[in-house]
């Protein structure tokens, strides 16, 4: 049952995200026999000052009656980070050689993040971008953040082209506090340019998880007559005869994952690559294993 | 340029199915979107222009090949021009005469020959000429010369021969000889002129049209005799089949008649039949319960036809009634009561076709019988022969006698064939499980006329006969030993059995081939079997000695229908076939005694339909371009040109078959690509 429910195909009959992360995490967790908020107790830690876009619901009226100043009350396993999820909607995301495309992929996996966040009582956020930023959901752990992410994902469609440079901007900007970023793409653009728009990032002390997320055929192309293949991004069109696609092409793209895995090692981040015909259940342990060394 | 056959250019709609295979293949390819094709944009567009390149190379290969097969078939001929032949030079004329049966037809032979003395007279003083007669062969009557009695004199000795042409032939035969005009020296070539005087009978046509345009003739006059469309004629055929003579009776464009049709055997009138011949039609006549005695074998269907009838000599069909006598084998034995010989014995009399009579004898003493007095000799096992009857056979081989040798168990253990000069590798017995079967290696031999693919028997020893120069293994064990050989001894054949037939060493002696296998062997030692019963006037049959075969032709001597020998003693040792001139019943003398065959005229002559209007037309237009060419350019100005005709024949084969082999290499370096993927 879990493992079925982790299956990106399953999850795709599923009548929306929100079911689909509740399904995907309920799997995950069931088949990992492990509670993930063992040690998350909800006692109190310390209080805070209040900052601009806390939840007011938090405010310690107490307190604030006695000092007339707010401070909220934190407990432990609250707050203690948040996850900014950068979800990659450019056009070439739209692209599948089966059912589930790769933004379809990407959602899946950036709803089940978001939820298994929210249970770990962590804020989570939300930027959706192609060339420039579509939709930006800033960090919160309000309990309607999740609804309004999942909200934000199924609104999105790919389209346009890929720009780092914008989200990334922005996310230095708006993102003050450090966490976990995680970006979401294919990252099939220059690997000397990703690392430049992604650089910043590292700069602000966040901890920068890429999951790469590939088609099947992107990984195996195969084909038995040449082919004219448009660019979903640019529009340029290619004929690709079946010798090169067999022999030159794997080669190629192996050549170039390993080139953005270089870019993730020297911005210390993690790297991920997954197909969309994989289980989500290692992508969510791999966050999980991030998640716990950040403590 | 002249197309002889246009309508083969049809073919060229053919061209359209390459062209169409090629549009599915090679119309852009299907575009599918893709993620990016950043990482394929700089090989893959030189990758399809080579394939793009390859594939319309293949595509005009394919194209060019058809259109060179259209125009092949189409056979074009190009008009080109030659410096013209001057009034004053020599010129050169053959006078041919169609000499066929058709030609006896009444008036048309007399008119050949007027057409021919008139052809004569015409001669300028700067021309020659040579008469020459289209018969059973084209035969040269006079040398080249101009002197026109000579040539009128020579009309003389031509006449009709009961033989049919084909006018394609024809033509190029003369085309050769206008070649070298008529003296085999083509360096002095003179231009020649063909001018054939003939009936132009539609059944003496070629199957190809353009057999019938000469090219290295400067040209060809088409001279016709008779009005064969005002001509009626009636022919007869026959056939004999188990005491019943069925005559058929065909009117050749003639009207409805009755007829009486006689049947005669051995010359006298045994019956007769009137028959109702429809117009352009045909009767059957049929004479049954003949009951004929043996020596009743020269039958006879004559058609009592009435005027006018145009041929003669197709009124009278012969059809003989051969029994050839019984085959005299001798079998040659080490022990008559051993089983193989019995064996052969029992199988050799059960034969019913041909009738054997045998007689046995025991072959390891003196020779006490006449081996001449038989057809052919079988040996039971060669070893077991005295030296003085393995002497015997070696002459009697050598004079043409034939040989069934086998080798039984004397001549295994003894290692070799003291008579043919062979030796055996040592023999080895093998158990049921590796017992070896038997395969036949030449299929067409005579020898295993009733078999194919493999003889259903097994070999429980085997032994491995080496072979010696010019030996044939028209069988051999599974395991490649020689079974069955044909060894040149002599003038005779020899049949030689590596294996004996003794149950011990095969089950082929009590297995259902054995039987079958004999009469083979039989009638191809015999000679049986070889000779047809019936021939045409002007075909021949070989006599004396088969020269490609080193041994004895099945034939001696040939009697002609009126008893006299054909061939003296000293032609018989030299004269290599015989050509069969006058229909009737000839005698042929064979090594089993004599074989009668019927000769007839050739049916295809009785049908004197002449070619039609629109045919002669195209042939005179297309085989005498040269001719009209010349004598405008005679009449004109000195010093202009001729034109003459070429064939681009042999430009074409080689090309096409240079662009089979390019699209052969094309075809194969698109196919590998997909051989690629699917692994």
């Amino acid at each position: 049952m879990s493992t079925r429910l982790l299956k990106p195909e399953v999850l795709q009959g599923l009548a929306n995200l929100d079911l689909i992360a509740r399904s995907a995490i309920e799997g995950f967790l069931i088949g990992s026999h492990k509670s993930v908020q063992h040690g998350f107790s909800q006692e109190f830690a310390e209080y805070r000052a209040y900052r601009e876009g806390d939840d007011l619901r938090f405010v310690d009226w107490n307190v604030f009656a006695r000092t007339n100043r707010t401070y909220l009350k934190q407990y432990q396993g609250e707050t203690n980070t948040h996850l900014t999820i950068l979800m990659d909607a450019s056009a070439s995301m739209g692209f599948a050689s089966g059912k589930v495309t790769k933004y379809e992929y990407g959602s899946y996996l950036a709803a089940s993040l978001a939820y298994l966040s929210k249970r770990q009582q962590d804020a989570i956020g939300l930027m959706i971008f192609n060339d420039k930023v579509v939709d930006f959901r800033p960090p919160t752990s309000r309990s309607e953040a999740l609804p309004s992410l999942l909200h934000a994902l199924e609104n999105a469609e790919p389209g346009q082209g890929t720009d780092f440079g914008n989200p990334v901007r922005d996310c230095c900007e708006l993102i003050q506090r450090a966490g976990i970023i995680a970006v979401i793409s294919d990252f099939l653009d220059h690997p000397e340019q990703i690392l430049d728009e992604l650089r910043p990032l590292r700069g602000r002390g966040q901890d920068v998880i890429l999951f790469q997320v590939l088609d099947p055929q992107e990984l195996n192309l195969k084909l038995d007559r040449a082919v004219q293949f448009e660019d979903m991004e640019s529009g340029k069109t290619v004929n690709v005869d079946p010798t090169f696609a067999q022999k030159e092409y794997s080669a190629r793209i192996l050549e170039h994952i390993a080139e953005i895995k270089e870019v993730a090692n020297s911005t210390a981040a993690d790297h991920m690559v997954l197909t969309t015909d994989e289980p989500l259940d290692v992508a969510l342990r791999n966050y999980l294993l991030h998640r716990q060394r950040r403590g | 340029m002249i197309l002889l056959a246009p309508l083969f250019l049809l073919g060229l709609f053919a061209i359209a199915l390459p062209i169409w295979l090629h549009r599915m293949n090679f119309s852009d390819p299907p575009s599918q979107p893709f993620s990016s094709v950043r990482l394929m944009r700089q090989s893959e567009q030189i990758a399809s222009t080579e394939q793009k390149l390859r594939y319309l190379l293949l595509l005009a290969a394919r194209i060019l090949a058809l259109l060179i097969l259209a125009f092949l078939f189409a056979q074009p001929l190009f008009l080109t021009n030659s410096p013209l032949v001057s009034a004053t030079e020599q010129r050169h004329n053959l006078i041919v005469l169609d000499q066929s049966l058709s030609m006896t037809a009444p008036d048309v032979w007399q008119g050949a020959l007027d057409k021919a003395e008139a052809r004569i007279e015409a001669m300028q003083n700067f021309e020659t000429a040579q008469i020459i007669g289209a018969g059973s062969e084209i035969r040269l009557v006079t040398e080249v010369t101009a002197d026109k009695g000579e040539l009128s004199q020579a009309l003389n000795r031509l006449a009709p021969e009961y033989v049919s042409l084909d006018y394609g032939q024809i033509v190029s035969t003369l085309d050769e000889i206008a070649a070298t005009n008529g003296n085999g020296d083509s360096q002095d070539a003179i231009p020649t002129q063909i001018y054939f005087i003939s009936d132009a009978q539609a059944s003496n046509l070629p199957v190809r049209f353009s057999d019938l345009i000469p090219s290295r003739a400067n040209g060809l006059e088409l001279d016709i005799v008779g009005s064969p469309a005002q001509v009626f004629n009636w022919s007869v055929s026959a056939s004999y089949d188990r005491d019943k003579v069925v005559a058929n009776v065909v009117s050749h464009n003639g009207p409805a008649r009755q007829m009486q049709v006689d049947l005669l055997v051995n010359g006298e009138i045994r019956a007769s039949q009137n028959l109702d011949i429809p117009a352009s039609g045909s009767a059957l006549a049929t004479f049954d319960e003949l009951a004929l005695e043996l020596d009743e074998t020269r039958l006879e269907v004559v058609l009592n036809s009435v005027n006018p009838d145009a041929l003669v000599a197709d009124n009278r069909f012969y059809i003989t009634a051969n029994s050839l006598e019984a085959l005299s084998v001798l079998i040659l034995a080490a022990d008559p009561s051993l089983q193989d010989t019995l064996f052969l014995d029992t199988a050799l009399r059960s034969i019913a076709a041909p009738n054997i009579e045998t007689d046995l004898m025991y072959g390891g003493g003196s020779v006490n019988f006449a081996l001449d007095e038989y057809d052919l000799v079988v040996v039971s096992d060669i070893a077991s022969l005295s030296e003085g009857v393995t002497e015997a056979l070696r002459t009697f081989a050598a004079r043409g006698g034939n040989l069934l040798s086998i080798a039984g168990p004397i001549t295994q253990s003894a290692g070799e064939i003291e008579l043919t000069g062979h030796n055996f590798v040592d023999a080895v017995s093998l158990d049921a499980s590796d017992s070896q079967g038997l395969l036949i290696q030449q299929p067409l031999h005579g020898a295993v006329s009733e078999f194919s693919g493999a003889i259903n028997a097994q070999v429980y020893q085997a032994s491995e006969l080496e072979l010696l120069e010019g030996d044939e293994v028209i069988a051999s064990t599974n395991n490649g030993y020689p079974w069955l050989v044909e060894h040149s001894l002599g003038l005779g054949r020899t049949l030689i059995v590596t294996q004996s037939l003794l149950p011990a060493a095969t089950d082929l002696s009590v297995a259902p081939e054995f039987v079958p296998l004999l009469r083979s062997w039989m009638n191809y030692l015999g000679g049986a079997g070889e000779l047809p019963d019936s021939f045409e006037t002007g075909e021949k049959i070989q006599v004396g000695i088969d020269v490609a075969a080193n041994r004895s032709a099945p034939v001696q001597q040939v009697f002609l229908p009126n008893g006299d020998p054909l061939l003296s003693l000293s032609q018989q040792g030299q004269v290599q076939a015989v050509q069969f001139q006058m229909p009737g019943i000839y005698g042929l003398q064979t090594t089993r005694g004599e074989h009668l065959v019927a000769v007839n005229t050739p049916t295809i002559e009785s049908d004197l339909t002449p070619i039609s209007d629109a045919l002669i037309a195209q042939w005179r237009n297309l085989a005498s371009v040269q001719e009209v060419r010349t004598a405008e350019a005679i009449g004109s100005v000195s010093g202009g040109q001729t034109t003459s005709l070429k064939s681009i024949e042999n430009w074409l084969l080689p090309l096409l078959m240079l662009i089979i082999l390019i699209e052969s290499v094309l075809g194969n370096a698109h196919l590998k690509v997909r051989r690629e993927i699917a692994r």
